[in-house]
């Protein structure tokens, strides 16, 4: 690395932050990744990330992984090992419960059962690991709650009366529990997808905003084209806008990310390489952007046919994210400097 | 008369038997010694296995619940969304068997049991479908498995082979090699496939088997075009294309219409219902497998264009675990039988063969194919009209399945054997690489049954039993353990223990005896810094290719010197050069059975780094870094050879390690047992005679060793510092003497024996002297027995003169000659010598100087037509001349030869004449002479040539009067050893006979045979330094001395064969001498042996 970013990265960050905080960029955004190695959203491996590392020719300032109710376990492990390797923690923390599948509604995590108390041991727990393990690090918890894929979707209690207010609601109590087991170096990041399922008033990303006090971050999910049976192309140009104005309203006080981003690779129907420059050149210019964490996956579809959102899907797209993200904009975790240490 | 004795004679005659006793008290000693060390290394060492096979077997159970397969499972869901959209109309008409139908197997090179099978069932198959090429990086392009048994399999049967092509990166798939392809044009493409036509012509092979998984189809059908299009292409180059087609999703993709004209076959891979990843369940239940060929049976293809692979092989699931394991036919039995199951069956609804056990408290649900399976699944086919099958794999299956898999009529399929045969395969049970080995076997048997619809299906009454290993220490995937084998090793052992202190981490030692017994203190190091040390055998052999009892000596050997070494005992073995934890020969079990027996555990690895063939460390990391999730336990080096790599690597390892959130551990750790189990103390009761007599042994050999390795390094070093010495002596020495000498009178003494043949032209020559002074020439003949004296008194010359006396010897007829004549100088001659015309004179101008007594002149070989002559000319210029050069510029010649020399007649007064205590008059005489105060030159210019003994018995005994004569002398003189009154000739000259011509040279051969012992046993290295600076330190020396002497240098090189065969020679004759000297006794003499009891008249 060269000196200059040694010095830009030293005056982008800004120097008076409480200790347990994940400093802002004044310039620039955080590089984040989740990468897909593993047999499921939870694995972490050394081998995966270096692996991706050496695809992207830049470290990611923040890895994400997911944590899954269904195994109610903290995920130490993995959070050690990311922090060890000198990135920023993120969590997809999810009342989801086996097999994971996105075709089922609420399960025994309901958001219910967490009113009802069912799931404070656990909750408990998972607060304790979290002021255990002592750094901050980055919650995105009920990830895309306006969409109507996840068994935590509001849609699923109750569209007219309310099914936000519940989800207000359990957020409350579960920010509340983890934080009172000293769990405060959680980031909790409101992480919506940027189009809603249903267009109403009640699945608006604002319906879902838990109060100032309980949110820290916004996030937000940006796709592309995943599916090759599936609709025209998506230009990048057109997915954040909207999205943006409208986290950008709910609270001026909060950062945003583009907590999930991501598209798939259908030559045929447009070029991965173009939306990637676009993506990599355009979320720096939202002033209020301060992290993108790219969505590393590929999976097969029911009718066999591949959605690969990888870096990697094809040699032209690799080379243009390389070639975007190695900008000094995007701040990476180079030299294996840990921004939050 | 000065002396009736001689030098080391022995008046009162007991010394030899004395000797004699000593000698043969110390060989008893040294037999009986040798023999109870040996005896008690052949004694095993009493060590309690902390894992005997019995307590192993008992941590086994089985659960004899009967097994309730709910299927939801997500093949099954395919297979009906399949079933639903398939036009049933175009279900081609079944009974049309073609008799010649294919019957494949699916082949695995790294797997012996495969080659087994092959070898039995060959004539039964047409086609063998070896994994062997993969394609996952198109950078790198096609690469081929290094165990495929490619070039083995040829040899076993008339098949055909078609390789198949997958695109596996070890066991996971790799998409973006083949979908790059896809994207990258047709021109690369087509060097593709052209690539793989030359890979496939060179190996002989019919065709390609394409297997690639988990790839997008693409856009317009890209991957199905590709390949239609590399199978057109294959074909105009002859050769076919097989494609498989999983039965998943993937199976809507294809497009049959577009790969039907080219692809040869297709093969349905059968046999993944539930797969490694899902949850337990049929590997290929019998409603699934038909419900599929009712799929492919409306598919555009025809029923002989289709292969059908059947399965063969278990899938074990462990509770809690995310991947089962896959196992063989084999294992499924060893593991149920072991279990001690007694309703395991295969029978409907789902018709494949399931258990449960458990196992260290996890319980196991298997499922597995056998032959029952495969003749349901076989037989529906064949009703359904296919006629193409495919083992998948050889190796793994039911060896029922023989005796129909090449029948094409269903209904000849009925009638199986009932009695199972086991022994032919290494089952396992169990993860991990620490493994103990249950050679037991035998035979099983099951029951079939026939239901209404014509399945069958059975009941395993008796479950065959086969050799297996039971496998530890694979329960947390976080903890690793360093292995280093080899050591110890002073370069490298303490760098790596170093290294492992400052970081606080502990691992295990696997060493070699031959190393503790060298370095025993780094042995001991290893355990003070609280690390494991485990037996990896004595002199690292390959122990599945050498003999019981001889594994058994090794592996004691190297247990008691540990014992002795570290108060420690242990019960870790690795075998040498089998490290790897997948043994698959049975040859390779017997050293792990063998340490067993003597309460070992063996410990192999998953994790190898390959660090002994590479000394750049990040390959070092970068491979474990690959193999990381494969295994607990890594195989590193700290011996054998330059292990700066692995030193460099282990730093940034061990924080990989770290970093990765890995627990380092020590064996004992990994397998959660006490260190007082794997390093049981040796406790005062286990301190047994053996151990004792096995720990003395050890210790004398140490000591032994040690002073062998100081004599090798002191002697090179003294060898070469003298080399240099010597050069730089003999370089400054100049010829002595002035040619104004005066004229002084010679008297030149030629004592001869029985010389008729050449005194003659010994006389001649030297009266055609051009010597200007007097001189005369007297021969004093020793009572010859032939016509010496005639010949002698025929020379008609009044400077002859001839004395006689009966013979006395040698020393005798010169103090004769002195006595009788008057000459200034006295010049002594050999009979057999002839002068060259000046060397009178050169003799006699180098007393110049009065301080001057006796004088060297330059003897060389004149006979040199035999190569023992030739080698005698070198090392008279060489070895004599050159040191006498030196000798003489620090006046310490130890010689005047009686070849050719000249004393001053006041010089030998002085010195008291010739002496006959000593067999070396010469060399006596000489030291005589330096210690009357007078000074010994060297005059090269006066040459003289001698005749050389030309056979190996004449030389012998030239040679053995030499060094006896040499040893007499300086017993006799070593008044003068380290006397400061005689400088160089105290310091230097004398010592330098002892070292070198008597210490030496008799060692000399047993340094041979320690090259040659280290060079066969493949470690030259210890040894070849030292002979090479030897034979270095002669060849400078011979070549200076060719150089002075103006003969061409090539002759040096003579040096190289007249070491090895005058070496032992010399060495024979020293020790003759040592004997002799010890006897005291005039034996065994030669010519001059009756001169012994003669006195002088």
């Amino acid at each position: 690395m060269k000196p200059y970013l040694f010095l830009l990265l030293f005056l982008t960050i800004t120097p008076c932050v409480p200790a347990q905080d994940i400093p802002l960029p004044k310039k620039g955004v955080l590089f984040g990744a989740y990468m897909d190695f593993g047999e499921t959203e939870d694995d972490v491996t050394l081998e995966g990330i270096e692996k991706f590392e050496k695809m992207a020719g830049k470290n990611p300032a923040i890895i994400a992984s997911s944590s899954y109710w269904g195994e109610q376990t903290f995920p130490k492990q993995n959070l050690e090992l990311i922090d060890r390797h000198g990135a920023i923690p993120m969590i997809f923390w999810s009342p989801w419960d086996k097999p994971y599948n996105q075709d089922h509604g609420p399960d025994q995590f309901a958001l219910t059962e967490i009113l009802a108390g069912k799931w404070d041991d656990y909750i408990d727990r998972w607060g304790d690991g979290a002021k255990a393990f002592g750094k901050p690090f980055l919650v995105s918890f009920c990830n895309e709650m306006n969409g109507d894929w996840f068994p935590w979707s509001g849609t699923f209690y109750g569209e007219k009366n309310g099914g936000n207010e519940v989800f207000k609601k359990t957020w409350r109590y579960v920010v509340d529990r983890v934080r009172a087991r000293g769990g405060t170096n959680v980031k909790w990041v409101l992480h919506v997808n940027a189009y809603p399922a249903q267009n109403e008033s009640w699945n608006l990303m604002s319906s879902y905003y838990a109060g100032s006090d309980y949110v820290d971050w916004f996030g937000v999910s940006v796709y592309g084209k995943q599916f090759r049976y599936d609709g025209k192309w998506a230009y990048f140009r057109d997915l954040l806008d909207w999205p943006y104005k409208e986290l950008a309203a709910i609270d001026p006080s909060k950062p945003i990310m583009v907590a999930e981003y991501g598209v798939g690779d259908f030559p045929k129907s447009g070029s991965k390489a173009e939306w990637f420059r676009e993506a990599l050149r355009m979320i720096p210019k939202f002033p209020r952007i301060k992290a993108a964490i790219y969505w590393h996956e590929r999976w097969q579809n029911e009718d066999g046919s591949y959605s690969n959102l990888r870096i990697n899907s094809s040699p032209e797209a690799l080379a243009a994210f390389r070639s975007g993200i190695s900008n000094p904009i995007w701040i990476g975790a180079d030299a294996g400097k840990n921004p939050a240490k | 008369m000065r002396s009736h004795g001689f030098i080391f004679h022995d008046k009162k005659g007991g010394r030899w038997g004395r000797f004699k006793f000593l000698l043969i008290l110390l060989a008893l000693i040294l037999i009986l010694g040798s023999a109870v060390f040996l005896d008690a290394l052949f004694k095993t060492p009493r060590i309690d296995s902390p894992s005997s096979l019995d307590d192993l077997k008992k941590r086994f159970g089985a659960f004899n619940r009967l097994q309730l397969h709910q299927d939801t499972g997500e093949s099954r869901k395919v297979l009906t969304r399949f079933l639903a959209n398939r036009e049933s109309s175009t279900r081609h008409p079944g009974g049309l068997i073609a008799d010649a139908g294919v019957r494949a197997a699916f082949f695995s090179g790294w797997d012996d049991a495969a080659f087994r099978s092959l070898e039995k069932n060959a004539a039964k198959i047409t086609h063998l479908c070896p994994e062997w090429l993969s394609f996952v990086d198109m950078d790198k392009g096609i690469t081929e498995l290094d165990e495929s048994g490619i070039d083995r399999v040829r040899s076993i049967g008339n098949f055909k082979l078609m390789p198949v092509l997958d695109n596996l990166d070890g066991s996971r798939r790799v998409s973006e090699g083949v979908e790059y392809l896809m994207q990258a044009g047709k021109e690369r493409q087509q060097q593709f496939t052209k690539q793989l036509a030359e890979i496939l012509k060179t190996a002989g092979a019919s065709g390609v088997v394409i297997d690639w998984a988990e790839v997008d189809e693409g856009d317009d059908d890209a991957l199905s075009g590709m390949i239609a299009d590399i199978a057109t292409q294959l074909k105009a180059e002859g050769l076919e294309t097989w494609l498989c087609i999983n039965p998943d999703a993937s199976y809507g993709t294809w497009d049959f219409k577009r790969l039907q004209p080219v692809i040869a076959k297709f093969i349905i891979l059968l046999h993944d219902e539930h797969g490694e990843l899902d949850e337990a369940g049929p590997i290929a239940s019998q409603d699934w497998f038909e419900g599929w060929l009712d799929v492919i049976s409306s598919s555009d293809i025809k029923p002989d264009q289709w292969i059908i692979s059947i399965g063969c092989q278990g899938l074990d699931w462990t509770e809690g675990t995310p991947l089962a394991e896959s196992i063989t036919f084999a294992d499924a039995m060893s593991r149920a039988g072991n279990a001690g199951c007694i309703n395991a069956k295969n029978e409907a609804p789902a018709l494949n063969g399931t258990f449960s056990y458990h196992h260290d408290g996890q319980s196991h649900e298997v499922w597995f194919l056998d032959a029952v399976s495969f003749a349901n699944q076989q037989k529906a086919a064949l009703a359904y009209g296919f006629n193409g099958f495919a083992i998948n794999r050889i190796g793994t299956e039911d060896p029922g399945i023989w005796s129909f898999f090449n029948f094409s009529q269903p209904d000849k399929i009925n009638q199986l054997e009932s009695q199972l045969p086991g022994g032919d395969a290494i089952t396992s049970v169990g993860n991990g690489e620490v493994v103990t080995y249950d050679p037991s076997s035998g035979s099983g048997h099951r029951t079939y049954s026939t239901s209404e619809n014509g399945k069958l299906s059975c009941v395993y009454d008796v479950f065959p039993g086969f050799p297996t290993l039971f496998r530890m220490g694979a329960t947390d995937q976080k903890k690793i353990a360093l292995t280093f084998d080899d050591g110890p090793d002073p370069d490298w052992t303490p760098d790596v223990l170093d290294i492992l202190k400052a970081r606080g981490v502990k691992a295990t030692f696997f060493v070699i005896g031959k190393s503790v017994e060298r370095y025993p203190w780094l042995a001991k190091r290893i355990i003070d810094e609280g690390h494991e040390i485990g037996n990896h055998s004595f002199t690292h052999p390959n122990l599945a290719e050498i003999p019981t009892s001889l594994i058994r000596l090794e592996l004691n050997a190297t247990q008691r010197l540990i014992e002795s070494v570290t108060g420690l005992s242990t019960t870790l073995f690795r075998p040498p050069y089998n490290a790897d934890s997948k043994p698959s020969k049975l040859e390779e079990l017997v050293p792990i059975k063998v340490a067993q027996s003597l309460g070992y555990m063996t410990i192999l690895e998953n994790i190898d780094p390959k660090d002994w063939q590479t000394e750049n460390s990040q390959q070092i990391i970068d491979r474990i870094k690959d193999t990381r999730t494969l295994g607990n336990i890594v195989l590193l080096h700290d011996g054998g050879g330059d292990r700066s790599g692995t030193v460099e690597a282990l730093p940034k390892l061990l924080d990989y390690f770290t970093e990765r959130g890995d627990q380092l551990v020590t064996i004992g750790e990994l397998l959660g047992m006490d260190s007082q189990k794997i390093l049981p103390p040796v406790t005062s009761d286990k301190k047994s005679f053996e151990f004792m007599a096995s720990g003395i042994g050890f210790y004398i050999l140490r000591i032994f060793l040690r002073f062998v390795e100081i004599f090798l390094v002191v002697g090179t070093v003294l060898v070469v510092m003298r080399t240099v010495l010597v050069l730089f002596l003999a370089t400054r020495h100049r010829p002595p003497g002035s040619p104004q000498t005066p004229l002084r009178k010679i008297s030149v003494l030629v004592p001869a024996y029985n010389e008729e043949k050449v005194i003659e032209k010994t006389v001649n020559s030297l009266l055609a002297s051009d010597y200007l002074g007097p001189f005369e020439v007297v021969v004093i003949d020793d009572g010859s027995t032939d016509h010496t004296i005639d010949v002698v008194e025929a020379i008609q010359d009044s400077r002859v003169r001839l004395l006689k006396q009966a013979n006395a010897g040698k020393a005798h007829a010169l103090q004769r000659g002195v006595d009788h004549t008057d000459g200034d100088i006295l010049v002594f001659v050999d009979a057999d010598t002839q002068f060259q015309k000046d060397a009178l004179t050169q003799l006699a101008n180098s007393f110049y100087d009065d301080k001057t007594g006796a004088v060297s002149g330059h003897a060389r070989v004149g006979n040199t037509r035999s190569f023992l002559a030739r080698c005698q000319d070198l090392e008279y210029i060489s070895g004599f001349n050159l040191d006498r050069r030196a000798y003489a510029y620090w006046n310490c010649i130890t010689v005047v030869p009686g070849a050719i020399s000249a004393v001053r007649r006041e010089a030998i007064m002085a010195a008291g004449g010739f002496s006959f205590e000593t067999l070396a008059e010469d060399t006596d005489l000489t030291l005589a002479i330096h210690k009357a105060g007078y000074r010994i030159d060297y005059q090269p210019e006066a040459i003289a040539f001698t005749e050389a003994p030309e056979t190996f018995k004449a030389l012998a005994s030239q040679r053995f009067r030499w060094a006896f004569g040499t040893l007499q002398c300086v017993f006799k003189h070593s008044d003068m050893l380290f006397n400061p009154k005689f400088k160089a000739l105290g310091f230097f000259s004398l010592p330098g006979i002892l070292f070198f011509q008597i210490l030496l040279v008799a060692f000399a051969p047993f340094i041979d045979i320690l090259l040659i012992q280290s060079l066969f046993l493949g470690h030259g290295d210890d040894v070849l330094p030292y002979f090479a600076a030897f034979i270095l330190c002669d060849l400078i020396l011979a070549a200076v001395a060719c150089q002075m002497e103006g003969i061409p240098l090539r002759t040096a090189l003579r040096i190289i064969p007249q070491r090895f065969v005058y070496r032992p020679l010399l060495s024979y004759v020293v020790w003759k001498s040592i004997l002799h000297a010890m006897r005291g006794a005039w034996v065994g003499w030669g010519k001059l042996q009756r001169t012994a009891s003669v006195s002088v008249p």
